[in-house]
Parts: C-alpha cells; sequence; structure tokens
C-alpha cells in the first residue's frame, strides 16, 4: 500500500461525474428510454385480503381512461350515498383499485451528498399529473396535483454489488462460464446498468429531505411509490419501472485487458467545486466505481472506497467533452513498466554475442560483449538504467527513459621498433567510455551518455500506443590521448578503425529492431531474431487494450502523479457502437 | 403583343403536324465544365440539381440546372480568389441551406438559402456572407465543416498540433474545440445529428489507428456532449453522412468494405449493416438518398462502385427497398464525385477524372427505363463549338386556315421516360412528369435536339390546345426503320459499309452469328413497332437464341447453360448494360422472347443470367445497340452507319451559286429599282379609289398558290431545317444587341427601317403580320426562281390591299427606299465579315478557315435545306456541275427585272 492513499485501498478508480450522470439519464428520458409517461391503475395492495393478489392496469389497455373515470364516480357514488353494495361492482368490473396515477415525469436525476460516500440520491419529478388514492374501499378516490412534486430516495451504493448471479441468469449458457470467470464486463459499467444498479437498490428507502411535496400527499405518495414499485419489479416482463425499456448494452467481449477488474464497489466523492464560467451542480462530484485487480480482495477497512477528494478534481480537461477520471495505483501501473524491462533486455539479449547477464536488477542492466580479433581484444558494457516514469508534456503522455553508459576496454598488443632494432612486444590497455573526454583520430568526439526514450501515449479503446526516441551514446578516451605517441598510435589507429565501429553498431540494430517491432519502420528486413521478438509480450500489449473499458471511456491525458501515487487519464463516456 | 382570339388557331382548323427525327451531329455553341479537388450536390427542387465544385483554380463554382437556358446548365462564380475548403449544409426542416468556405485565411458563412424564395439563377450576387478568423493570424485554415447550427473549421501552424473552432451560427461566437481522445490528426469531420443531438463526426488518428467518433455539443443544462465510437473491425478510411428520416444522420464508415450505422427503430440500439464489397480499399464515399431509397458510391483504386437498396427481384419484376446490391463499376477513372438521388432521374452523378481532361461528367440513371447516360456539363460560350451526338426532330405545325396564327400558342412536351433535351437550342429536362412548354412563333414550328450516347431515345408526346389530340414522335423511327432495311439478314449485316466504304462488321465474323444478330435485330424492331402503335397487333410469340464469344466474338450455337446462378443480383437492365456488359470475356448467350407488351431478354454470361422485361422502345434500342456490340460494333460506327452526314462540299457549292446570284441580283436590282418604284406608283394612284387587285390581272399561276400549304419540299426535316435550328444564334446571343453585331452598313438602314416602320406598322395591326410571313414566302420563291417577281408585286399589293391603300403605299415607298439604301450598302456590307457565334465557328470549320459573311449566312440558311432536299430527292447535289451554277447566277441578272408584258 502507497502512503499517498488517494484511491482508499482500491487498485483501480473511475470517477464519473454527477453532470454526466444526470446528462445522460436525461438522453435516455429524451429518448423515452427511460419512461416519461406514468399511467397506471393498481388494485389489491392496501390491506388486501388473503388470495386478493396484486393487479394493475397500464394505458397499453384501451379503456384504461375509462376505467380511471369510473372508478373514480362509483368510489364517489359510494361515500356520497354510503352505498356499499357498489364494492362488489368494482370487483366484478375490475376497477377495484387502490390507487393510480396518470402522470409525466421528468428526467431522474442523482444527487451525491455532502459527507456520505455510501449513499446518493435518485429524485423523480413530476412535469405534472395526478395520482388517485383511495385510503379506504369505501372513501372517494382523492386526486393530487403532482406538478412540481419530487420524490427522492436514497440509494446505499456502498452496499450494491454488482450480482453477478443475476448476470448470470440474464445470459446464455454458453456465455454463464465466460461472466463467471472473466471477471468483469464492460457492460457493467454503461450508464444502463448504473441506472438499473439504482433501481435495483431498496428504491423504497424514501429521502424525506431532499423530496418535495405537500404534506397531505405524503402518505399517499409514498404507499402508491412503494407498491407501485413492488408490483413493476416483480413482473417478469417489465422488470424495471423507471428504466422501462432500458437494457444493458451489448458489448462485444474484448480481449482481456492487462488491468482487467475482477470486483467493483462503489462510493461517492462530493465536491463543490464548480466550473467557473458554468457552474452547474455536481461537476466535480464523483460516482466511484472502485475496482480491484487480479482477485485481489477489497480491503475490509471502514473507509476503504471513502476518498479524501473527488478525482474529478484532478481532471486535466474539465471541458465538456470529458466525464470524469481514471485512475490507477502507481503499484499496479508498475506492472506494465516491468514489462517494458523485460522487452529492452530482450532486444540487447538478441544481438549477436550481447549477454545481458541476467537483465535489469534494480532498475540497471549490465550488458556484455566480447570481440577478439588475433591478439586484440574488445570488451563492451553497455549499462543501462531505467529512469523513473516522467510526464511527457506535450503531447500528454508517460515518458520512460533508458540511460546508457557504454564502457569500452581495449586491450592492443603491440609491436615497436627500437633503435636498436629490437623487437619489443608491449601490451598495452586503452580505455574509452561515454564519460571519456579525450578525442584523437577517429574519435572526434566526446564521449556522451544514450537515452533510449519511450513515451506512453493513449491509443484507441483502452491501448497503449509507444513511442521511441534515442539519443546515440557517443564514446571518447579516458585518458589522454597524447601520451599515446609514435608508432604506437599508428598501430593503435588501425585496430580502432578496424573495431572501433563496434559498439556505436550494436545500439543502431537496437534502435532499428525497436522500430520494427513498433510498426513505425518498415525499411529494416526481419530476420528470425524479430520474428522470435515479435511474440514478445510488450508488443502484444501495445496492441490489446491495456485498460479495461475501453469500449464504453475513451481515454486521453495520460499522467503520472507522484504526489498522489497514482497514473490518471481524463475519461468521456463514448460507447462503441459495433 | 396581344393576338386577337378570333386569330388564333383551334381545335377546329384541322391542325396538322409534321415531324421528321433524324440521327445527326449537332453543334452548340458551349464548353464543358473543369474541375479540380471537390464537388458537392444538393437538390434544389424536383430533379434540379446545383452543384458546387472548385475549378482548376480552386474558385469555388456553383452549376445550376436551369430549365429553359441554352445549355440547361447556368454557371455561378462564389468566390473571388481561390478556396481551400468548402461544404454545404442542407437543413430539411427550414428547406435551406448553407455555404461555407475558406478563402483569404478566413471563413465564410452564407446566410440561410431558402429552397422556395432563392432566385438562384442569381445566387452568386444575392449571397450574404459573413467571416470568421482565427486566434491568430498566423494559423491557416485547412478545412470547414458546417451543420445546421454549428461550424467547425480546423487550422494548423508552423511546429503547432492542429487547432480546431466550433462556431455556435446564431452569434458566430468561437470556441476552442476538444477531443475525448488524444488525436494526432483529424483526417476527416462533418457536422451531423447522431442520437437526437447535433454534433461533429470526426475520423482521427490515434497513434498508428483511426477512430471514428461522433461528439455532439455540449447540452445547454448540463454542460455534457453525447459520445459515441463506431467500431467496425477494420480501418476506416473515410465516411459519409445520410440525412435519415428522423432527423439522425445514418453513417457510412469505409475501408474495405461499407458499413451502415443507423440508429434502430427502437432507439435504444444501433443496427451496423456491412455493405457487400469486392474491390478492395474505399478511399472515397458519397450517399444519397430519396426517401428510404439509398445509393452509395464509393472510390476504389479500380474506379467507382455504386450500389443500391433498391433490389431489383426478377421473379417479381419489382424493387425490394432495403436490400442492397453488389458494387458495380461505374466509370473506372473518376476521381472526384458527388452523388444525389431523385425522382424521375433516378441517381445522378457528377464526377471529374483528372486522368481525362477534369471535365465535370453527368452520369444519370432513367428511373423509367433504368438506362445509365452519361454526358459532360457544359455552359454556354460564345467562342467553343460543342459537337453532339444527337436525335434531331423538327416539328412544322400546318393548317389550311392560313388566316389564322400560331404565334403565342403553347406546346407542352411531355415523354415515355426522362432525357436532356434541346428545344429550339434551350436545354431542358423532360420526362413523363417533366412537362416541357414552348411557345410557338410567327412561324409554327420548332427544333428538338435529343443529345445521346447509343441509338435509344425517348418517345416524346406534343400536346396542344389546337391538337385534338396528343401526337406521339418517336425519335428513333427512321433511324430503326432505316437499320431495318440495312440489316434484314445475316448476310446484309456482313456486306454492310460505312459512308467511307469500310464494313460495318469486321470482315470474317462468323455467319452464323451474323444470321442470330440480324434475327435478334429484326425481332426486337418488330417489337419496338408494336410497342410503339397505339394498337398493338397481335403478333406470334416469337423467340431467337444465340451466343456470342465475347473474346473472340465468335458465335457458339445456343442450347448450352444449365446449373444457373443469378448474375449481381438485383441489378436493372440499365445497370447491367452499364456497367456487367464490358466486363464479360466469356460467351454470352442472349434469349430473346416476344411477351404481353414486351420482350424478355435473357442474358446467360457463363453460368450466369440476368432476365428482365423490355417495354420501352428506348430500352429496346438500347439493347440493340449491345447486340451490335457484341459483334464489335460500337455506337461510333453505328452513328456513322446510320446517321445523316452532311456533304459540306456540296452545301457550300450551293451556298456560293446563291451569293453569286444574290450579288448579280444586287447590281440588276439597283438598276431596276427605278422601274419599280414607278410601277407601283402608278399602280397605286391609278386605283387610289377603287383598287381591285383583279383589274391587274394577276397571272392564274399565282392566284392558284395556297400560300397556307407549305410547299412539299418545305415539309419538316431536320437535315433540310439543320440550320434553321440554330437560327437563334444570329437573333439570339445576349452580349450585344443584333444590330451591333450586323455590319454597320447595313444596321443602319435597318435601324432607319425599324425607326419608320413602327407607326406604320402600329397603324396596320396584327392581321398584318400573317401576310407578312406570306409575302416572305413568296419573295423566297421569287429568289429561288420559282416565281416571277413581276407576280410577287402583284401578290404583295393584293395582299396589302385590306389595309388601306395610302398605308399600302407609305410601307412599299418605306420598303423601297430602304432597299434602295440597303443596295448601296449591299455590295460592301453584304461580303463583310459578321461574326455569329457558334454559326460562324462551324463555317470556318466546314470551309477550313473562311470568314462568314452576312451574305454568307443568308445563303447558306438557304442552302443546306436545298441541298439537302435536292439530294434527298435527285440522288446529286444541285450544282453538281458548273454549267448549272453558271446559268443560276445568270439569272440573278434577270431576278429583280419587271415584265409588265
Amino acid at each position: 500500500m502507497s502512503k499517498t492513499n488517494t484511491l482508499a485501498d482500491y487498485d483501480m478508480v473511475l470517477a464519473l461525474s454527477e453532470t454526466t450522470i444526470n446528462y445522460q439519464f436525461s438522453q435516455l428520458h429524451k429518448r423515452n428510454i427511460i419512461r416519461k409517461n406514468w399511467s397506471l391503475l393498481v388494485g389489491n395492495v392496501l390491506n388486501p385480503k388473503p388470495k386478493e393478489t396484486p393487479f394493475s392496469v397500464t394505458d397499453s389497455d384501451k379503456d384504461w381512461e375509462k376505467k380511471l373515470d369510473r372508478w373514480i364516480e362509483i368510489q364517489r357514488q359510494i361515500e356520497q350515498d354510503e352505498d356499499y353494495g357498489l364494492i362488489a361492482k368494482l370487483k366484478e368490473e375490475g376497477i377495484n383499485f387502490d390507487f393510480g396515477w396518470n402522470a409525466q415525469i421528468l428526467s431522474p436525476t442523482v444527487r451525491i451528498k455532502d459527507k456520505d460516500s455510501n449513499n446518493l440520491s435518485l429524485e423523480i419529478s413530476f412535469k405534472n399529473g395526478e395520482l388517485y388514492y383511495r385510503p379506504d374501499k369505501i372513501a372517494a378516490v382523492r386526486i393530487f396535483d403532482l406538478k412540481g412534486c419530487t420524490y427522492a430516495f436514497n440509494v446505499p451504493i456502498g452496499k450494491l454489488e454488482i450480482n453477478k448471479d443475476q448476470m448470470v441468469l440474464n445470459a446464455q449458457d454458453e456465455m454463464k462460464k465466460v461472466i463467471r470467470e472473466s471477471g468483469l464486463s464492460e457492460e457493467d459499467f454503461s450508464i444502463e446498468s448504473l441506472f438499473l444498479n439504482f433501481e435495483n437498490a431498496d428504491i423504497t428507502s424514501f429521502d424525506k429531505t431532499k423530496s418535495k411535496f405537500p404534506d397531505e400527499i405524503a402518505l399517499p405518495l409514498q404507499v402508491a411509490i412503494q407498491n407501485y414499485f413492488n408490483i413493476m419489479v416483480a413482473k417478469s416482463e417489465n422488470p424495471y419501472v423507471l428504466g422501462y425499456g432500458v437494457n444493458r448494452r451489448k458489448i462485444r467481449s474484448s480481449e482481456n485487458a492487462m488491468f482487467q477488474p475482477t470486483s467493483v464497489n462503489f462510493s461517492t466523492s462530493y465536491s463543490s467545486k464548480q466550473d467557473t464560467t458554468n457552474p452547474i451542480r455536481g461537476q466535480f462530484s464523483a460516482f466511484n466505481f472502485l475496482m480491484m485487480l487480479n482477485n485481489r480482495q477489497a480491503s475490509h477497512d471502514q473507509n476503504a472506497g471513502v476518498m479524501s477528494a473527488s478525482l474529478i478534481e484532478l481532471g486535466k480537461d474539465t471541458s465538456a467533452t470529458t466525464d470524469g477520471v481514471f485512475a490507477i495505483q502507481n503499484e499496479r501501473f508498475q506492472k506494465y513498466i516491468d514489462s517494458m524491462d523485460k522487452y529492452v533486455e530482450s532486444v540487447f539479449a538478441a544481438q549477436a554475442g550481447v549477454d545481458i547477464q541476467g537483465g535489469f536488477k534494480d532498475g540497471v542492466m549490465k550488458a556484455k560483449h566480447h570481440e577478439k580479433r588475433i591478439d586484440d581484444t574488445v570488451n563492451t558494457v553497455y549499462k543501462l538504467t531505467r529512469q523513473a516514469v516522467q510526464n511527457h508534456t506535450q503531447p500528454a503522455g508517460l515518458n520512460i527513459s533508458y540511460k546508457f553508459e557504454v564502457d569500452i576496454e581495449v586491450v592492443v598488443n603491440g609491436v615497436i621498433h627500437t633503435p636498436l632494432g629490437d623487437i619489443q612486444l608491449i601490451r598495452q590497455s586503452i580505455t574509452l567510455s561515454t564519460n571519456g573526454q579525450y578525442t584523437k583520430g577517429d574519435i572526434s568526439k566526446k564521449g556522451a551518455i544514450g537515452y533510449l526514450n519511450f513515451i506512453i501515449k493513449n491509443g484507441i479503446q483502452g491501448r497503449f500506443d509507444l513511442e521511441y526516441s534515442l539519443s546515440k551514446p557517443s564514446i571518447a578516451f579516458d585518458k589522454d590521448t597524447n601520451l599515446i605517441k609514435g608508432d604506437f598510435w599508428e598501430i593503435l589507429a588501425g585496430i580502432l578503425s578496424l573495431i572501433f565501429a563496434w559498439p556505436i553498431k550494436v545500439v543502431e540494430g537496437i534502435v532499428n529492431q525497436i522500430a520494427v517491432d513498433l510498426g513505425t519502420s518498415s525499411a529494416i528486413k526481419e530476420d528470425k531474431n524479430l520474428e522470435r521478438l515479435r511474440n514478445l509480450d510488450i508488443l502484444n500489449q501495445t496492441n490489446r487494450v491495456i485498460l479495461p473499458l475501453g469500449k464504453t471511456y475513451a481515454y486521453k491525458n495520460l499522467r503520472y502523479l507522484p504526489e498522489k501515487g497514482i497514473v490518471a487519464y481524463d475519461i468521456a463516456y463514448a460507447p462503441v457502437i459495433e | 403583343m396581344n393576338i386577337d382570339p378570333r386569330h388564333r388557331i383551334s381545335k377546329n382548323d384541322q391542325v396538322k403536324v409534321d415531324f421528321y427525327s433524324e440521327l445527326m451531329n449537332n453543334y452548340f455553341p458551349e464548353s464543358t465544365i473543369q474541375a479540380g479537388k471537390d464537388i458537392q450536390s444538393l437538390m434544389i427542387g424536383t430533379d434540379r440539381p446545383l452543384i458546387f465544385y472548385l475549378d482548376m483554380n480552386d474558385h469555388l463554382q456553383a452549376i445550376l440546372r436551369s430549365e429553359g437556358t441554352d445549355s440547361g446548365w447556368l454557371k455561378l462564380p462564389l468566390s473571388n480568389g481561390a478556396v481551400k475548403s468548402f461544404e454545404i449544409e442542407f437543413n430539411p426542416e427550414e428547406k435551406s441551406f448553407q455555404i461555407a468556405k475558406v478563402e483569404e485565411n478566413k471563413v465564410w458563412v452564407s446566410g440561410q438559402i431558402k429552397m422556395k424564395r432563392t432566385i438562384f439563377e442569381k445566387l452568386d450576387e444575392n449571397i450574404h456572407w459573413d467571416t470568421l478568423q482565427p486566434d491568430s493570424p498566423s494559423e491557416q485554415i485547412d478545412k470547414v465543416s458546417i451543420g445546421t447550427d454549428h461550424l467547425i473549421y480546423a487550422t494548423s501552424g508552423k511546429g503547432k498540433d492542429a487547432q480546431y473552432y466550433l462556431v455556435e451560427l446564431a452569434t458566430l461566437e468561437q470556441i476552442p474545440y476538444t477531443l475525448p481522445e488524444q488525436a494526432k490528426t483529424i483526417l476527416h469531420f462533418e457536422l451531423g445529428n447522431f442520437l437526437f443531438t447535433n454534433g461533429v463526426f470526426l475520423l482521427y488518428k490515434v497513434g498508428q489507428e483511426k477512430s471514428l467518433l461522433y461528439q455532439s455539443f455540449p447540452d445547454p443544462d448540463y454542460n455534457k456532449k453525447t459520445q459515441r465510437r463506431m467500431d467496425c473491425d477494420e480501418s476506416i478510411n473515410c465516411f459519409a453522412l445520410l440525412e435519415g428520416q428522423d432527423g439522425n444522420h445514418i453513417v457510412y464508415a469505409a475501408g474495405k468494405n461499407v458499413h451502415e450505422f443507423e440508429m434502430s427503430s427502437d432507439e435504444s440500439e444501433f443496427e451496423l449493416t456491412t455493405l457487400p464489397s469486392n474491390a478492395g480499399d474505399i478511399h472515397k464515399i458519397r450517399v444519397a438518398g430519396n426517401g428510404e431509397e439509398r445509393s452509395v458510391w464509393t472510390l476504389h483504386d479500380s474506379g467507382l462502385h455504386y450500389r443500391t437498396n433498391k433490389f431489383y427481384d426478377p421473379q417479381t419484376t419489382s424493387y425490394l427497398i432495403g436490400k442492397w446490391t453488389q458494387p458495380l463499376i461505374m466509370d473506372a477513372n473518376a476521381n472526384q464525385f458527388s452523388c444525389l438521388k431523385g425522382d424521375g432521374v433516378r441517381n445522378q452523378l457528377f464526377s471529374v477524372s483528372t486522368k481525362h481532361g477534369s471535365e465535370l461528367t453527368h452520369l444519370w440513371q432513367d428511373g423509367v427505363t433504368t438506362l445509365w447516360n452519361r454526358h459532360k456539363l457544359s455552359v454556354t460560350t460564345a467562342d467553343s463549338l460543342k459537337e453532339i451526338e444527337s436525335y434531331s426532330v423538327h416539328v412544322r405545325f400546318s393548317s389550311p386556315t392560313a388566316i389564322k396564327t400560331f404565334a403565342q400558342q403553347k406546346v407542352e412536351l411531355t415523354s415515355d421516360s426522362h432525357q436532356y433535351i434541346y428545344i429550339n437550342s434551350q436545354g431542358y429536362q423532360i420526362g413523363p412528369n417533366h412537362k416541357v412548354s414552348v411557345e410557338l412563333g410567327l412561324a409554327p414550328e420548332f427544333t428538338i435536339i435529343c443529345p445521346v450516347d447509343d441509338i435509344s431515345a425517348s418517345q416524346i408526346y406534343i400536346n396542344a390546345d389546337f391538337l385534338e389530340k396528343e401526337v406521339s414522335i418517336n425519335l428513333t423511327e427512321k433511324v430503326l426503320d432505316r437499320l431495318g432495311e440495312k440489316v434484314k439478314n445475316g448476310k446484309d449485316l456482313g456486306k454492310a459499309e460505312r459512308p467511307n466504304g469500310k464494313p460495318l462488321v469486321a470482315a470474317g465474323t462468323d455467319t452464323k452469328t451474323l444470321d442470330k444478330a440480324a434475327e435478334a435485330v429484326q425481332q426486337m424492331l418488330n417489337t419496338a413497332k408494336n410497342l410503339g402503335a397505339k394498337r398493338p397487333k397481335a403478333t406470334a410469340p416469337m423467340r431467337t437464341e444465340f451466343s456470342i464469344n465475347m473474346g473472340q466474338r465468335n458465335v457458339l450455337m445456343a442450347g448450352s447453360g444449365t446449373g444457373i446462378s443469378i448474375i449481381q443480383p438485383g441489378i436493372t437492365l440499365g445497370d447491367f448494360l452499364n456497367s456487367v456488359w464490358h466486363t464479360a470475356q466469356d460467351v454470352v448467350s442472349f434469349i430473346i422472347e416476344t411477351v404481353e407488351n414486351g420482350i424478355r431478354v435473357v442474358i446467360k454470361i457463363g453460368k450466369e443470367i440476368f432476365d428482365w422485361v423490355v417495354r420501352t422502345v428506348r430500352e429496346i434500342a438500347g439493347y440493340i445497340q449491345k447486340i451490335f456490340e457484341a459483334i464489335a460494333v460500337f455506337f461510333k460506327d453505328l452513328f456513322e452507319f446510320l446517321a445523316f452526314l452532311f456533304d459540306w462540299d456540296a452545301i457550300l457549292a450551293t451556298k456560293n451559286a446563291f451569293r453569286d446570284f444574290t450579288n448579280e441580283a444586287i447590281i440588276s436590282l439597283k438598276s431596276e429599282i427605278g422601274n419599280i418604284r414607278s410601277f407601283i406608283d402608278k399602280a397605286l394612284e391609278k386605283e387610289i379609289d377603287k383598287f381591285s387587285p383583279e383589274l391587274n390581272q394577276l397571272p392564274s399561276a399565282v392566284s392558284a398558290i395556297n400560300m397556307g400549304e407549305p410547299p412539299k419540299e418545305n415539309s419538316a426535316d431536320p437535315r433540310a431545317n439543320w440550320l434553321n435550328s440554330k437560327k437563334d444564334f444570329v437573333s439570339g446571343g445576349e452580349d450585344k444587341p443584333l444590330k451591333e453585331r450586323m455590319p454597320s452598313e447595313l444596321s443602319d438602314v435597318l435601324e432607319d427601317f425599324v425607326n419608320q416602320a413602327k407607326p406604320i406598322f402600329a397603324q396596320l395591326g396584327e392581321g398584318f403580320l400573317s401576310q407578312v410571313s406570306i409575302i416572305g414566302d413568296a419573295f423566297k420563291e421569287v429568289v429561288q426562281g420559282n416565281m416571277d417577281f413581276t407576280d410577287f408585286l402583284k401578290l404583295l399589293l393584293q395582299k396589302f390591299a385590306g389595309f388601306g391603300l395610302l398605308l399600302v403605299k407609305s410601307i412599299i415607298d418605306l420598303l423601297l427606299s430602304a432597299l434602295e439604301a440597303l443596295i448601296g450598302a449591299a455590295q460592301v456590307g453584304l461580303n463583310k465579315a459578321w461574326h455569329i457565334p457558334l454559326i460562324s465557328d462551324i463555317y470556318r470549320e466546314i470551309t477550313k478557315g473562311d470568314e462568314l459573311t452576312f451574305l454568307d449566312v443568308m445563303c447558306l440558311f438557304i442552302a443546306i435545306p436545298t441541298t439537302v432536299l435536292y439530294k434527298i430527292g435527285e440522288g446529286e447535289a444541285p450544282f453538281g456541275n458548273a454549267k448549272t451554277k453558271e446559268e443560276f447566277v445568270k439569272r440573278g441578272r434577270t431576278a429583280f427585272q419587271l415584265n409588265l408584258n
């Protein structure tokens, strides 16, 4: 666990703004996917006798209005004339209702609560219409004007879990196994699913503070709504009341993401922050999808999922285009960086004669290369040090760089003619490195450390795009070459010119390989090594969904927030039509 | 000028209609249009397209279909300088459109152009433009796209990422625009409607991949956008939008295939349909719709392909709407195009091939026959000549009750299928529901020119108040008759020669093939005759069957072909003839079978079969054309074989004879004019109180002439009246009035004459005009040597008798003094070069460079019909030998001599 617990013990959090949820609900409502009209008459719900089961008549019945009028008329007669014989008539005609609606609702809205991460309020406001309520069988129907009324109920999202069993029930046989094994599907993160989840919550937990209606309606409305939901939800062909017609979006299963969540919980984070130019309620308040990876168990700590601040406040693009923020714990993201090391190792290992000596240890790899020509040997050490993840500013993305130092030791056997004519064997060692400051002959530049940079950028549908760049290392003599004089220099220079190119050639070979691997260059012919490399994980991963929910959300502005211990993205709710 | 209804010709006047249709070349003072980078089009009315394009200098131009104007197309300039990008947005609710363009590094946006109230002919003058600029002048505007409420434009700058601006059209306020993904480059964007919101469709690159996104504009209540990405399992190269019935756009995304994203009726899900495809990567896509019918045009390396969801079901011989056809190649070379769908002219395509001259080409499909037609769009230009292969018809009305006039009477024309035609040199679209109305002038005649690219053409119907019943003109009748006579059997066909003496059919073509082809042609011709007839004769069912190897063009006997599959399912005869035909390399078998009201045509290519019932003459002619193509005889060959070709040398000889005659006559007239004047004066003065023409003892021959009935050789014939159909160019032309284009010597005289004649004509009244035309005809007789000049003068007096002798005297005085002045000027003026659009050009072409004089023009008008008719009658040119010409010219000296015995 990191010191900064930004994600409140979870591996990943997707924070969707309250405004976005409300906007998406409004679109579903506008298109009548969330049903606008409530026209319903319900009977046998208030003090029913045994064997009396609830029944209802909707406006799909062409006599719906007639039945409503007739019911009201008979009840009026019963009360006025005290003619209780008419009660039997009500039953006979099948209009023995307890209550009814004929109303139009506005788009439902959610409200994220301050200092309460476990509950949100779902509000249903009536545009206009009437509520019909019969307090008892011998009373006249009371008619209430619903215009301007709001019924709010509490959704204890902290207790909500995506019920896998229910998903399995809905799925076809062959899909059941897939769902059970694959963890969560993208569908669970769509607005439609969210809406259905809210609805499945205990809808009767009436929220007095957020509701708005005259006192005298309070009881009838609550009774009506409770019963309405109970009846309608119970009906199999119409399982969802608010979401009449709302179906889970069908999303084709994509390959498993590298960061595939295996469990999800919900919480909310209230934020009082608002856009200065265009303030709208809930712009920075977040509904959080709290996710765990790799079947890791979520913490049972009381404060798990309770974030100190809304993640949306961390958004880089807060324009109308984006809908929230997605964040991964830095430690989890490290998995990807580690796979990058493996790739770099493999590229070096693929070069002829290069020994990677077990690869990276604590972020450092020393690869060795040994070359021998007659009596001369050239030993090269490539020392690669991975540098910390950094934010690459333009364009937004993460920068990971490998610094490499090249040390070369040249051991030369030279033959020098003395004035006496004697032949003497001199063994002399000369070293060159990226730190070398001395130049002579072909070595005309001072040494410089090379950098291999990888930039991780957002790709489509949650993929990563990798870009690389190289600043080539250069090597120079570590000691003053002016000390090397006369015939010996000539011999040495001859040897150097033959072997000098080697370390640089290896570097060039590596760069070429990366270019081919990442598909940015087609100029280089593939050889067997490259083919082998093609199968490496990293390459697959660049073409594979790395982030989850890539078909439901679009990602941008990948950035590293070290002080928060997370890697974050801006997200937009942009489902894929396929 | 209003004509007294009593003088109008009516149904009771036994009006006779003469017409004659001929396949021949025609010339128009038009030039084709060269277009460059982009073409967009719009229907501004039923079957009335408006085409926008960038010309070779990147100037934005519009071409308007404009019925009754010279070429039928009107060009309207819409920019002063080069335009980098433009877009047209049609608003179906408001029935209006807007134009946005990038010019001088500004975005220009037009006001709303209402379909109803706009005078499109003056669109260029009446557009109100607003301009927009990016935040920094260093940003270069690259592209603009306009929607109903918004506009988006893209800019780029050195070392900068592309920037996007969103503009609210109502206020012209602009804000920066952002995307939900990290886009490197936006390849294409277009404003549209989706999920009941307004927004932008964008195709952009993210890393190595492409993403197609819809993004709505922010919602005012929540400041949020609706966003959807579209995925179809392949890399998308381009997309096109089509306005759907519910106001949302249907998206057509194209990679190698075309994918249709349409909101399904329950509005919660989308229907993703992948259209059949087999032609490789698509570089460009355009879609057109008309109601539920849609057509998709895609550009591949192999050319421009077409698909439609109007699927022809040969079983029921009806269409299934909603089932897509396979892509058919329509044009191998087009690289810019725009498509439209209409009612009568069902599919229209405007395309440009930069490989072949960048001419804007109009490919269109007739809704009735399904045949595809192609022509290069043209606009009228004075200094250009366009040769057009056409059916030309001269239609002439006559009535024995000559005293009444046809002037200002309306004639209405329709046709059995759709066609673009010229009537009196004005372009029109004609069809079953496309009426063309022509007003007759003093001469009750008009010319129809119907450009064709094969031997088929529509049947034309004429209606008028003065006609007892509808008159039907079969444009192809004469040519098909001629074909029938010339190709009675395979032997004839083998021997048939073109005018240059070369055989029509390549030597060595199999005789059995020729026999079968001729038999098929004869059968088709018989059916065509029957279809044309009001009451078709009951003919015995016939069936001809033959095969041709398209590769080797050798016959293979019929009877093969089991295991039938359907050739390119869903396509029509027109599609088949236009697209599939050319690709056939194997054995092709034809079965032609007479069925009720038409012919059933079955074509087998290999194991595949195409089955269609032909019901119009036009389809039959189109099909006959294809039978000839099967034996490697193409339209240009058939045209040479069947068309009337002008023998320009003979015409020039006739014209020269007339010219010399006239020059002679003028000289003699000059010396004779004094005598004429005194004769008229004497005759008039003598009888001023009790004038009676009889006293002048008119020769019986003159009295016997019934001026109302046109002489035989004057009956309608487009060949004879070839130049007649171009008369309008002498009087027409918008640049200068006629008198300025005449030699000044003549125009001065004419002006004097007109000024003095006006008050006299005013007193003479309307009836006078009809008399003038009779006198005019009589004068022609004099010139042609058919009438004595004295007789002519007597006739003149007789005809004018009813108008009061004093007036007659004054007009004759005027005529004579004008004549005197004219004669003075004549020899100079008549022989001076005179430039008339078209005619001068044709003349220069046929004479290989001679300048046309005024006299030449007048003589040509006579020479062409004379030569043509003489040749038809006598089998040789009128002035074939020098002696004849000499004698004729000599007669000019005595043409105007008085012979007062």
